[in-house]
């Protein structure tokens, strides 16, 4: 029977074609009791309510100052140096020829953190004894912690290291939220130093303010 | 030199061929070979791509598919991925036994190693398919009977009722969100629900971002109240990764759907999850992303945690928690300190750390426990110490033997 293989074989390519469509509904199977600390959950939260902690502040471009309602950030520009908002950034600014500034908050151990920024500058990891041994400064109310670094700097996702470059880093931990507001400025070494004294003022001039 | 027999290659001689193959030294020594190999270089992978993602990649894939950058040269790799070459190995090893080591008393030592050997390799096939980690975070006073899983999302759909209070969640496991990826769609159906769940771009790491962020450009998710889901690449430490889905609620009797993103945001241990609200057939629903969760049939309560450090520095010297075990109305006192953990029941409680990150002297401070649950959770040093027996009985064997022949020949 000549056709038996053809008939076969159309068959199957009709099988292959329907199951390359749409996946079927899955049906939901499992379920679970509310703990008696879950059972008020917050309802009516909006979208930026919800994901405030991944993008604090207003879905509309970041005024230069964040005028958000309750408590937010604000701090003074120092002269010379321009405000480039950046969404993962509470504070983004930019100076000179490639020299930058930020302020973000994230989670992660101070020894993280440290060493995250280490490796960015092309230096060894360090220890907790090290990291917790490093000066402080007063930032917003608290004291936080401040490294500098000379070497090799390579951002996320560069494809070459830029020699000759360093980083202050700021580190202030909040342990009310779990996490830390990072202050960076990294830049050519001999700019940087230049702008030590702007970072400071800078660095001083942020505050949390209550509207 | 002896002439090694060879068998043709016919239809009826496959079995022998094939039983000649599965317990040959020749496979053993290349799958031992091939495993080292793959061990070296999943373990270099760690610094690229973190713990969890290597394990999956390496250790616990039939085959890995990958690339290995020598100097300025990119290397196609293409190789058996370890959950492959153990399998091969088992039953290797479990076919040499039966097969190749003689029948006679003599033979136990050689016999006990084996099997020593097998209960590890089964051991690791145990942990790979039944084994949770999660943790518990408890502040003084508080009492808990789950954990939470360090890297599981599930999305959790919850029937609202008139005073603004739910008592039930229903699951979509995180294992089928994994599935859909950030390409593929999925829709979720229950007979309790009023309407279906359509799942698209879904992605184990991701954040939210506003549609005015110049970023957002690069995301082709659609855009609801003003965000876009991002796809960001897998964190190297997993528990950091940040699922996110985009959801269209449709409803069963017709209508237009309600857009969601749906994201799993890392607020701490105890922070308050703000679910997307909705209403439909008059009624409110709400969908969070949340932790897979793990039931415990008994209650941990803790009573008191303890912080000691080096004097004048901020390095924790020793810190344990005081807990309470409560099951079927008995309560039991224990202490959990840094390397004596709690075991129950086939549960195990490190204590993990503690927080909240740089506290001050009057902040309360609270423990976070590693919650290990490990069938095949002391398999290991059983199988180490059934080898060592058998090594031990082989060795006492041969060494009366030598001993004989020498008296012998005395």
């Amino acid at each position: 029977m000549f056709y038996r293989p053809t008939l076969l074989a159309l068959a199957l390519t009709g099988v292959v074609l329907a199951s390359c469509g749409r996946a079927k509904p899955l049906e939901i199977t499992l379920t679970r009791p509310l703990t008696e600390s879950e059972r008020k959950p917050v309802l009516g939260a909006t979208s930026q309510e919800r994901f405030q902690f991944a993008m604090p502040g207003p879905a509309t471009p970041q005024p230069s100052q964040a005028t958000t309602a309750g408590p937010h950030l604000e701090w003074d520009v120092p002269p010379g140096w321009t405000e480039t908002p950046h969404p993962m950034r509470d504070v983004s600014m930019s100076f000179g020829e490639g020299g930058e500034c930020s302020v973000v908050r994230a989670g992660g151990s101070l020894l993280d953190n440290v060493n995250r920024w280490r490796k960015q500058m092309g230096l060894p990891e360090t220890t907790v004894e090290d990291a917790e041994a490093l000066p402080t400064r007063p930032l917003l109310g608290g004291q936080a912690y401040t490294t500098s670094l000379d070497g090799s700097y390579k951002s996320m996702g560069a494809e070459q290291a830029q020699p000759e470059y360093r980083m202050i880093g700021v580190i202030l931990p909040v342990a009310s939220e779990n996490a830390s507001i990072f202050v960076k400025m990294v830049g050519p070494r001999k700019l940087v130093e230049e702008n030590q004294a702007a970072f400071e003022a800078f660095c001083d001039s942020l505050r949390i303010v209550n509207s | 030199m002896a002439n090694r027999k060879s068998i043709p290659l016919t239809w009826e001689n496959l079995p022998t061929i094939g039983l000649t193959i599965i317990t040959s030294f020749g496979l053993a020594a290349s799958v031992l070979a091939l495993l080292t190999l793959v061990t070296l270089m999943g373990t270099l992978n760690q610094i690229e791509e973190g713990l969890i993602d290597s394990t999956a990649k390496y250790f616990e894939s039939a085959w890995i598919v990958d690339t290995v950058k020598l100097g300025k040269v990119v290397v196609p790799v293409f190789l058996p991925g370890g959950y492959l070459l153990l399998t091969i190995l088992f039953f290797n090893i479990l076919a040499g036994t039966l097969v190749k080591i003689r029948k006679n008393w003599k033979a136990v030592g050689l016999y006990t190693q084996h099997i020593g050997i097998l209960i590890l390799i089964f051991s690791s096939f145990v942990t790979r398919h039944f084994a949770w980690e999660g943790n518990m975070a408890l502040r003084p006073g508080m009492q808990s009977s789950e954990a939470l899983h360090y890297r599981n999302w599930n999305l959790e759909i919850l029937p609202i009722d008139g005073k603004s209070e739910a008592t039930k969640a229903l699951i979509i496991p995180h294992d089928q969100l994994e599935r859909i990826g950030w390409k593929g769609e999925q829709t979720f159906s229950s007979k309790d629900l009023p309407f279906d769940i359509r799942i698209t771009h879904a992605a184990r790491n991701s954040t939210p971002i506003p549609v005015s962020a110049p970023m957002s450009s690069q995301s082709d998710a659609p855009e609801v109240d003003g965000f876009k889901l991002i796809k960001l690449p897998s964190e190297k430490e997993a528990e950091r990764n940040s699922a996110g889905f985009y959801a269209d609620f449709l409803p069963k009797t017709g209508g237009d759907p309600i857009p969601a993103i749906l994201w799993a945001h890392l607020g701490g241990n105890f922070a308050q999850v703000k679910p997307f609200t909705f209403e439909m057939e008059g009624k409110k629903w709400a969908a969070q992303v949340v932790r897979e969760r793990m039931q415990i049939p008994f209650t941990i309560k803790l009573d008191q945690f303890l912080f000691e450090k080096y004097a004048g520095i901020m390095t924790a010297k020793n810190y344990q928690s005081n807990i309470t075990k409560i099951e079927s109305g008995t309560e039991e006192k224990i202490e959990v300190k840094m390397n004596e953990p709690f075991r129950h029941r086939g549960y195990t409680f490190f204590q993990a750390s503690f927080g909240p990150q740089g506290a001050g002297p009057n902040d309360e401070l609270y423990t976070v426990f590693t919650v290990w649950k490990n069938p095949s959770d002391h398999w290991p040093l059983f199988s180490l110490i059934v080898t060592f027996a058998g090594l031990l009985a082989h060795l006492g064997w041969k060494l009366v033997e030598h001993l004989r022949r020498s008296t012998r020949l005395a």
